[in-house]
């Protein structure tokens, strides 16, 4: 019995090891792509024209790569190590079981690398279109979405959520969700919901991680790698492009801003936001009040705040009534960020318990 | 490591360097100014992209110039400062644009105050996939989340759970 517990707790540890390396790599992927996509575009609005074989898109199809691999190589060794079978992973096609976060990212690489594969055939028809929100592109965006939900999943492991993966990996599933969205719906001639997207995804993703991990700092924890990923790009996107375009005896196309467009529509005051829900949910916490009051009124101080910096529209004059709807999607997309961070808490509970132990 | 950086630069510069050449060019006169316009894909189909040059006598110094164009149903597409051309920057040009629409299009031209337009006959998309196809195909993924999270709730039930309600 004794050797049996030592043998179970010893490969455990190496267990939790193998999939803490996985699940690095994972998100090393998704920010590698999401670098490489953020840089794309503005290559392609201040520079272009457009080949397949450019920096960006290597960063690109690189981190896509890397996820994929990375995903498979732990949903492969968890397949084949029965014994080690934990009951929160998932079957898939009734042969494969792995936790459910690699298997999501990893579908998310495969439908992103297929889709890739595809969207140079539709250039060898259609041309090097730049459109963003080409089907073949709107594919590519979306695979991704799935890899970094995929990516924040893996971090979620019930009790023993970490708070630091998760929020670094909601952090860059926002910092692409949201100006990619913003780029496709102005594509689309959809303003309003454009405008909302910022009071809708991010105060969902501070109490995501808040919920998930029960710490009230994964809000501020959050934004602030949100908001450092934007900083990111400023700070090297203008001297990476203009390096490249001399490299290739290109230079600035004539207006260009050479700033990085898509990263700029991330709210800079964001940690703001996140401040205020920390201290906010941290004093509740302490007083032990309503965790509905809480997170409702969380969402409802934070959306106004996403406004502050005018990065998308100046809340001013007669669009300041738009903040009126836009503090409801934030009351509500906080309580939506909760829920869904207790159903994937509840749902990766069992994440480390060996599953014949719950049999 | 140099050597290879220099190499896989030198690639990337070759691939970027072949550009199409021109297949076909207009001439245009705006006022007493002769303008070749070259397109480096013709003849002109819906939603292939191409290159445009504009190259009006004289070159392009001391000239200012716009360029508008005009759907086939009289709306404007888009009005713009003729930048120069990328591959070329004693010509101005436009990369990778593509006509969304079929039919007969007119391109306006300005230089220095002078305008002249020339109609621009579109044809048929490529045969290829469809649009709505594919973006139906590009809304698994998306679908997929939506999936997942339904579904968990619906297993998990958070509104009934004591975590949903405690710090």
């Amino acid at each position: 019995m004794t050797n049996t517990m030592v043998q179970n707790n010893f490969s455990k540890l190496e267990w939790q090891r193998f999939e803490q390396i996985g699940a690095w790599a994972v998100l090393l992927g998704v920010f590698t792509t999401l670098f490489g996509l953020s840089w794309d575009v503005q290559w392609h609005t201040d520079v272009g024209p457009d080949t397949f074989w450019t920096l960006p898109h290597i960063f690109v199809y690189t981190g896509a790569a890397l996820t994929g691999a990375a995903a498979l190589t732990v949903v492969l060794l968890c397949t084949f190590a029965k014994e080690q079978r934990r009951a929160g992973w998932i079957p898939v096609f009734g042969f494969f079981y792995a936790p459910i976060g690699f298997i999501v990212s990893g579908f998310g690489a495969f439908g992103f690398l297929l889709f890739g594969l595809f969207d140079q055939y539709w250039h060898l028809i259609f041309g090097f279109d730049v459109t963003i929100s080409s089907p073949p592109h709107l594919g590519l965006i979306l695979s991704d979405v799935l890899s970094m939900v995929g990516c924040a999943l893996i971090f979620v492991r019930g009790n023993k959520t970490q708070t630091i993966g998760i929020s670094i990996a909601t952090a860059l599933a926002l910092a692409f969700s949201l100006p990619f969205m913003i780029a496709i719906f102005a594509d689309f001639g959809l303003d309003l919901p454009l405008l909302g997207l910022q009071a809708l995804l991010i105060p969902l993703g501070m109490l995501f991680v808040v919920s998930s991990t029960r710490q009230p700092y994964a809000a501020l924890l959050m934004t602030v790698v949100l908001v450092a990923f934007r900083w990111l790009c400023e700070l090297i996107f203008p001297s990476i492009t203009l390096a490249y375009a001399d490299s290739l005896g290109l230079s600035l196309r004539d207006f260009a801003s050479n700033q990085p467009e898509l990263p700029m529509l991330i709210p800079v005051l964001s940690p703001i936001a996140g401040l205020v829900v920390m201290g906010l949910l941290m004093f509740w916490k302490a007083r032990k009040l309503s965790v509905l009051a809480g997170v409702l009124l969380s969402g409802t101080i934070a959306a106004p705040l996403l406004y502050l910096d005018s990065s998308l529209i100046p809340i001013q004059g007669e669009t300041a009534l738009l903040l009126i709807p836009f503090t409801l999607v934030g009351a509500l997309s906080a309580w939506l960020g909760w829920q869904l961070g207790v159903v994937a808490r509840r749902s990766n509970a069992d994440i480390n318990s060996l599953e014949q132990v719950n049999a | 490591m140099r050597h290879w950086f220099f190499l896989v630069l030198t690639f990337f510069a070759l691939e970027t360097a072949l550009a199409n050449p021109l297949k076909h060019t207009e001439m245009l006169m705006v006022g007493s100014t002769k303008v070749i316009i070259g397109f480096n894909e013709y003849p002109l189909q819906a939603e292939r992209s191409l290159d445009l040059t504009f190259n009006p006598e004289g070159g392009i110094s001391n000239k200012e110039g716009t360029v508008q164009f005009i759907r086939p149903n009289g709306e404007q597409w888009f009005a713009t400062k003729l930048p120069r051309y990328t591959r070329d920057r004693s010509v101005w040009g436009f990369d990778n644009q593509a006509f969304p629409t079929e039919g007969r299009w007119q391109m306006k031209i300005d230089i220095n105050g002078i305008q002249a337009s020339l109609p621009l006959e579109v044809g048929a998309r490529p045969v290829g996939p469809s649009s709505s196809l594919i973006i139906m195909l590009a809304l698994i993924p998306i679908l997929a989340v939506f999936t997942l999270a339904i579904r968990a709730w619906i297993r998990v039930r958070p509104l009934r759970h004591l975590e949903s309600r405690t710090w």
